[in-house]
C-alpha cells in the first residue's frame, strides 16, 4: 500500500519543462515578423478599348482633339508634346523611376496645366461628351509616362481616351 | 519553526499559469506564417505610381485575367499571361481567345450586331520601366479576342523605393 501512494504522488508531480518550447516558438514568431512584408493593395485605371475595331477611322479628323505625344530620345530623354507645344523637362527627378535612372522626365504639370485649359474651352460639336485626349506614345517609351499621362486625364475627369495605335492589318 | 515551513511551502506553489501566453503567441506565428511570402513565385513587377488607381473588389461571378509584363533575370521583358511561360503577341492572343471561349459569357455589341463581346476582364501589370510597345501589343491580343474591358494597373502610393532591393 505504501509503495502505491507513493507512485501516484509521482504521477502528480510530474511537469514539463517549457523553457525550451517557448524560446523556438518565440524564434519562430520574430523570424516571420521580419520575414514579412506587407504589401500595398493594387489598384487599376480602367482603359477599356473600343467596341468596334477601327471605329476611331470611321470619325472625321477631329481638330478639337487634344493630343499629347511621347517619344524618346537617343540619350534615353522622353520628349512629350502637347499638342504642337513642346513639354519643358522638369527640373526635379519627380519618381522613383527617374531617381534611379537619373534622367528628368517630361514636366507633368505643363500637360496637366494644357489638358485642363483645352477642356475648358472644348466645345463639342454634338454638345455632349468630354474634349478627346489621344495618347500617343513610341514604343520604347518607358510604361510609366503613359500611366502618368492616363493619371492626368482620369484627374481632370477625361472619359474620352484613346491610345494612338500602331496600324494593325484587318483579318 | 512551524509557521516558517508552512510559508516556505505556499511560496514554492505559485507558478505561472503560460497556457494563456502560449495560445497568443502560437496565435501570432501562425498568422504571420499565413502572410509571409517567403519564395517570390510571382513575376517581380514595380507598378508606376496614379493616384487615380482605384481598388476594386470583382464582381460576383466576374473573372479577371492578369497579364504581366516584368523583366527576366537576362534583363529581357516577358509577357505573361498569369504566372504561365513567356509568350508573344501571337501565343497571348492564341489564349486570350482560348480563356474567353472558356469562359463563355458575352454580351451584344451595340455597334455591331452580328459581333458578340466577351465580358472577360484583362488587368496589365506592366512594370514601370518597360517599354509601352507592349500595351499595344497586348490591347492588339485583347481585341483580337474581343475583350474589350481591359484595365492597368497600378498603386496609389509607394512607401519605400522599389529599386532599393533590386539588383
Amino acid at each position: 500500500m505504501a509503495r502505491r501512494a507513493k507512485s501516484k504522488r509521482d504521477v502528480g508531480d510530474v511537469e514539463s519543462d517549457m523553457t525550451p518550447m517557448i524560446d523556438v516558438v518565440f524564434l519562430l514568431l520574430i523570424f516571420f515578423m521580419l520575414a514579412t512584408k506587407f504589401k500595398m493593395p493594387e489598384g487599376t485605371l480602367r482603359s477599356y478599348l473600343p467596341k468596334n475595331r477601327g471605329e476611331s477611322n470611321s470619325r472625321p479628323m477631329m481638330s478639337e482633339t487634344c493630343r499629347i505625344t511621347l517619344m524618346m530620345n537617343p540619350g534615353g530623354q522622353v520628349i512629350a508634346y502637347a499638342d504642337q507645344a513642346l513639354v519643358p523637362v522638369s527640373d526635379l527627378l519627380d519618381s522613383d523611376f527617374e531617381q534611379h535612372n537619373g534622367i528628368p522626365g517630361p514636366d507633368l504639370l505643363f500637360i496637366e496645366d494644357h489638358i485642363g485649359r483645352r477642356k475648358a474651352t472644348y466645345v463639342p460639336l454634338d454638345g455632349t461628351g468630354t474634349l478627346p485626349v489621344v495618347i500617343d506614345f513610341a514604343e520604347n517609351v518607358p510604361y510609366k509616362y503613359v500611366i502618368d499621362v492616363l493619371n492626368i486625364c482620369a484627374r481632370g475627369r477625361i472619359e474620352n481616351i484613346a491610345f494612338a495605335q500602331p496600324e494593325i492589318p484587318l483579318e | 519553526m512551524a509557521r516558517k515551513k508552512k510559508a516556505k511551502k505556499v511560496h514554492k506553489g505559485v507558478e505561472m499559469d503560460m497556457t494563456p501566453m502560449i495560445d497568443i503567441v502560437f496565435l501570432l506565428i501562425v498568422f504571420f506564417m499565413v502572410v509571409t511570402e517567403l519564395a517570390v513565385q510571382q513575376a517581380v513587377v514595380i507598378l508606376p505610381v496614379a493616384s487615380e488607381s482605384k481598388v476594386e473588389e470583382p464582381q460576383p461571378g466576374s473573372r479577371i485575367l492578369v497579364v504581366n509584363v516584368s523583366f527576366g533575370i537576362d534583363g529581357n521583358e516577358i509577357l505573361q499571361l498569369m504566372n504561365g511561360p513567356p509568350l508573344t503577341q501571337k501565343e497571348l492572343e492564341i489564349a486570350l481567345k482560348e480563356e474567353a471561349a472558356a469562359y463563355d459569357k458575352f454580351e451584344d455589341n451595340p455597334s455591331n450586331p452580328t459581333q458578340k463581346l466577351s465580358t472577360l476582364q484583362v488587368t496589365i501589370r506592366c512594370d514601370q520601366g518597360a517599354k509601352s510597345g507592349n500595351i499595344h501589343k497586348i490591347f492588339a491580343a485583347c481585341q483580337a479576342a474581343r475583350i474589350y474591358q481591359v484595365s492597368c494597373a497600378a498603386i496609389n502610393d509607394r512607401l519605400e523605393d522599389p529599386y532599393s532591393t533590386q539588383p
